[in-house]
């Protein structure tokens, strides 16, 4: 019990600090030619690069330049604090990396008690009766989309894995990964469903701060064509968390909170 | 035929008016001695850019099969190396320190940017530009030293 409100935790407080951030870390971004193998480790992490928890084997996809779901990644690996496995680039190209639970996750919140006691259940609405206390107030059930990604190209950068679905909420890099250079414009697009986003906020975290001592995230907001650009004086890598709540579509829930974390690695010039 | 010739006077007085139209370049350059334990010849790559397109002049790179290093001249893999643009370039070894001089035909390049990139492995890193405009009647130009390039001098000739 304790372990799985842990987890819930976790989960719901995607929005709020105390949130483990997904970090896919692969070992570099850029590699000259096929073939190569880069090693890549996924991790529920409370710091920036940093290793805290292992994540979910099944949760994790490798798409190819392509842009097809490669079905084989070879050996995955599940440690105390990373997931990891070695990434086989056998063409050139473009690689997407995303790790996200398979099935979107309901909670629901309420408060009970003379205190108003702060609770948490992982229920969707149609599964609450019953199994929450009669008398509790202020409840809400969440819809939790959440993923991470990453991106690595070999030689030349190709754009079928950042080709929009047009599916779900997504955030489409509009500069192409591969040419993130300090002192450049970086653009990136949300769409949910083929759509521009607007007013997604974006929080980017630098590696780098665990040194320098300025952990203070870099805050941008997406306008109206649901794009957002940033320009980094630094090069390094970065942790980008897009976060954005909506009215849920789906009746099991009231709302939906949409989060992605998309780590990246800028390159000096 | 008076068609053809008629083209031609024009195009030559066209070419008369502007007032050089350089054939070539030579580019001077020093790969400096630095005094450091592991010390490996740098790579170095020279190129032009203009209006959003690269042209190759040169790179010098290990002549291994799998050269996995290539990508460490950052700006040059961007541009050129990666989409595989530098096989018309004069590719060659590696060189140690010393002074070198390169001639490159110009062909229609006329207002561009050069570029100068060496990486070497366990040390540093340089990335130098110049403008160049063959019309400005400017010959020479120099671009200062970095910590892997020494002094840099470009000469036009016509």
């Amino acid at each position: 019990m304790l372990k799985l409100s842990l987890c819930a935790l976790g989960i719901v407080a995607a929005s709020s600090s105390f949130a483990h951030d997904l970090m896919i870390m692969p070992a570099k971004s850029i590699v000259t030619k096929a073939p190569a193998d880069v090693a890549v480790d996924i991790s529920a992490s409370h710091g920036v690069y940093r290793y805290d928890k292992a994540v979910s084997v099944d949760g994790i996809m490798v798409y190819g330049p392509d842009g097809k779901h490669m079905r084989d990644i070879g050996t995955v690996v599940k440690s105390a604090t990373r997931t990891s496995f070695d990434l086989a680039i056998e063409t050139d190209g473009t690689y997407k990396i995303v790790y996200g639970s398979s099935r979107g996750g309901y909670m629901t919140t309420y408060t009970i008690g003379a205190r108003d006691t702060h609770k948490r259940e992982r229920l969707s609405k149609s599964e609450l009766a019953g199994k929450i206390p009669e008398g509790a107030k202020n409840v809400e059930t969440i819809k939790m989309n959440r993923y991470s990604m990453a991106f690595i190209t070999s030689k030349m950068p190709t754009d079928a894995v950042i080709t929009p679905s047009n599916k779900g909420f997504e955030v489409i890099p509009v500069t192409h990964p591969a040419d993130y250079v300090n002192g450049e414009e970086i653009a990136l697009k949300v769409l949910m469903n083929g759509k521009p986003v607007e007013g997604v906020s974006i929080a980017i975290k630098s590696e780098s701060g665990i040194y320098t001592g300025n952990q203070e995230p870099i805050k941008l907001s997406t306008n109206k064509a649901g794009i957002a650009s940033v320009t980094l004086e630094e090069a390094g890598r970065y942790s980008a968390m897009f976060n954005y709540e909506a009215a849920s579509q789906d009746p099991e829930a009231d709302k939906e909170v949409n989060s992605v974390f998309y780590s990246f690695e800028v390159v000096y010039e | 035929m008076r068609v053809l010739v008629s083209s031609c006077v024009l195009a030559a007085s066209l070419g008369l008016s502007s007032v050089s139209y350089a054939a070539s370049m030579d580019v001077a350059f020093e790969i400096p001695r630095i005094s450091t334990e592991k010390y490996a010849r740098p790579y170095v790559a020279i190129w032009a850019e203009h209006s959003g397109e690269s042209t190759p002049f040169l790179v010098w790179h290990l002549q291994k099969k799998d050269d996995e290093w290539l990508s460490d001249l950052r700006r040059w893999w961007r541009k050129l190396g990666r989409y595989d643009n530098h096989v018309d370039a004069l590719t060659g070894a590696t060189k140690g320190p010393g002074h070198y001089q390169e001639t490159f035909a110009l062909g229609d390049l006329n207002d561009f940017t050069l570029y100068v990139e060496a990486a070497r492995e366990n040390g540093g890193h340089s990335l130098v530009k110049t403008k160049i405009n063959t019309q400005d009647r400017v010959t020479e130009y120099r671009i200062p030293a970095d910590t892997e390039l020494g002094d840099i001098v470009i000469t036009l000739t016509p």
